[in-house]
C-alpha cells in the first residue's frame, strides 16, 4: 500500500515516475522474482558468486554494514528462517524447534560474499538466501525521494505500509506532521512528529500476528539470534532519521533492530546514528522518546511519554 | 464492506474548521455525530500522513484525509 504526494509544477509526473520506479525495483530485489538479481544470488547459493549490477552491489552492501551494526538483529541473509515460517503465504503455525535450529544455522550475514572488484554476489552455503525484506521498503523510499528531486520537486511525502518519508517541509514551509500509529488501537494514534526531510519508519508486533492458544500475541519480526518471533516487551519502534542519501533504509534496518533488541540494547543501538532519533513503546503502552526528538514529539491526549 | 457517509470538510490554514455530514447512514447517524466531535477535538494532531506497521484507513477518516490534501 503506497501514497505519495507531491507539490510543485511536475509534480503529477514525478508521481508517475515513482510508480515505474517501484515496478523497477521490485523486478531487481525482489527474491520471489525468479530473474531478479536477488533470486539469482540464491539459486547459485554455494557455487560461483554471480555479477550483479552497480545498485544491486551497493544495497547489499549496505544490507551487510547494517547487519553489522545491528550486531546480528539485523540480518540480510534471513531467507531461510522467513520461509520456514512462512510468512508472506499467510500460514503462520510455528515450525518444530529443531528445525528452526537447524535453519538458524543457515543464517549469518558474514556467509554474503561481496567482490567490489569484479563486482559479484556470492552466499557461502546451500540453502542460505538474501532476503530484503527489512530493507526493501527503506531503500525504495531513498529512490522514490530522489526521483522527486530529479523532477524538481522539492516537497513531498512518501508512505509505503506505514514507512514515511519526507523530501523538505510542506508547501507552506511548515513541518510536515506524521502521526504514529497507536499498537493496540488501529485508530489511534500515540502521537506526533512535526519533522522536515526526515524518514518515520515503524516497526511493531501489531502487523500480522496471531494469538498462540496461551495470549501470546505470535508476530512476524523474527528475531535472527533465536528464530523466533522477538519478544523484547517492545510493541512499536518508530525511528526518526534524516531522509537524504540511504536514511530512509537506514531507518528500516534500524527499526527491526531496536524492535528486536529491546529498550536498553535498542537505545544503544540508535546511539551509533547520532542524528538519529526514537520513539519506543512497550506492552505496557508507555512510551519513550529520545532527547533528540524531545521538541518535535506531540504525545495523544492520555499518553505520558518520556524522555530517555 | 462498511458503512461509510459523506462529509464535507472545511478547511483553513491546513487545519479543520468544520464538517458537515452531506449524506448519512440510515442507522449509523449517531455514531457519524460522534465521529466529527472526535475529529474536530483532536486537532493538535491533525496529521498529514501515518507511520506504522500497518495502515488501516476507515472510511470516515479517508474523507478527511482527502479534504485536507487538496
Amino acid at each position: 500500500m503506497m501514497t505519495h504526494r507531491a507539490f510543485g509544477r511536475h509534480a503529477a509526473k514525478a508521481i508517475q515516475a515513482v510508480k515505474q520506479e517501484a515496478a523497477r525495483l521490485e523486478g531487481m530485489l525482489s527474491r520471489f522474482l525468479p530473474e531478479s538479481e536477488i533470486a539469482k544470488i540464491n539459486e547459485s547459493a554455494a557455487h560461483a558468486p554471480c555479477s550483479v549490477g552497480r545498485e544491486t552491489y551497493d544495497v547489499l552492501s549496505c544490507a551487510t554494514q547494517l547487519s553489522a551494526a545491528c550486531q546480528g538483529m539485523f540480518d540480510v541473509t534471513i531467507g531461510p528462517l522467513v520461509d520456514l515460517w512462512a510468512i508472506g503465504r499467510g500460514a503462520l503455525r510455528p515450525p518444530v524447534d529443531a528445525e528452526i535450529r537447524r535453519v538458524l544455522g543457515l543464517v549469518d550475514y558474514r556467509d554474503l560474499l561481496l567482490d567490489p572488484a569484479r563486482r559479484t554476489a556470492g552466499l557461502c552455503r546451500a540453502g542460505q538466501s538474501v532476503d530484503l525484506g527489512g530493507i526493501g521498503k527503506g531503500y525504495a523510499a531513498d529512490r522514490f525521494l530522489q526521483v522527486f528531486r530529479e523532477y524538481g520537486v522539492s516537497s513531498a511525502f512518501t508512505n509505503i505500509g506505514g514507512n514515511v518519508s519526507a523530501l523538505g517541509a510542506r508547501p507552506d514551509g511548515s513541518d510536515w506532521r506524521v502521526g504514529i500509529q497507536h499498537p493496540r488501537q488501529p485508530d489511534a494514534l500515540i502521537g506526533l512528529v512535526s519533522v522536515k526531510g526526515k524518514a518515520v519508519v515503524t516497526s511493531g508486533d501489531y502487523q500480522r500476528f496471531l494469538d498462540d492458544g496461551e495470549g501470546n500475541r505470535c508476530h512476524h519480526i523474527l528475531d535472527p539470534t533465536t528464530g523466533y518471533p522477538s519478544k523484547s516487551g517492545l510493541a512499536g519502534v518508530t525511528v526518526v532519521a534524516d531522509s537524504s542519501g540511504n536514511g530512509s533504509m537506514i531507518a528500516d534496518a534500524l527499526s527491526t533492530a531496536v524492535f528486536i533488541a529491546g529498550l536498553d540494547r535498542g537505545l544503544s543501538l540508535i546511539d551509533q546514528y547520532p542524528e538519529t532519533g526514537a520513539i519506543l513503546v512497550d506492552t505496557e503502552m508507555s512510551v519513550w522518546v529520545t532527547r533528540n526528538l524531545k521538541d518535535c514529539f506531540v504525545a495523544a491526549q492520555g499518553i505520558n511519554a518520556a524522555t530517555i | 464492506m462498511g458503512f461509510s457517509s459523506k462529509v464535507r470538510v472545511t478547511v483553513a490554514s491546513g487545519r479543520v474548521t468544520t464538517i458537515d455530514v452531506v449524506q448519512d447512514m440510515q442507522y449509523q447517524s449517531e455514531v457519524t455525530q460522534k465521529a466529527v466531535g472526535a475529529v474536530l477535538e483532536a486537532q493538535s494532531l491533525q496529521v498529514d500522513t501515518v507511520s506504522g506497521a500497518t495502515i488501516t484507513t476507515r472510511a470516515f477518516l479517508k474523507a478527511v484525509e482527502n479534504a485536507l490534501a487538496k
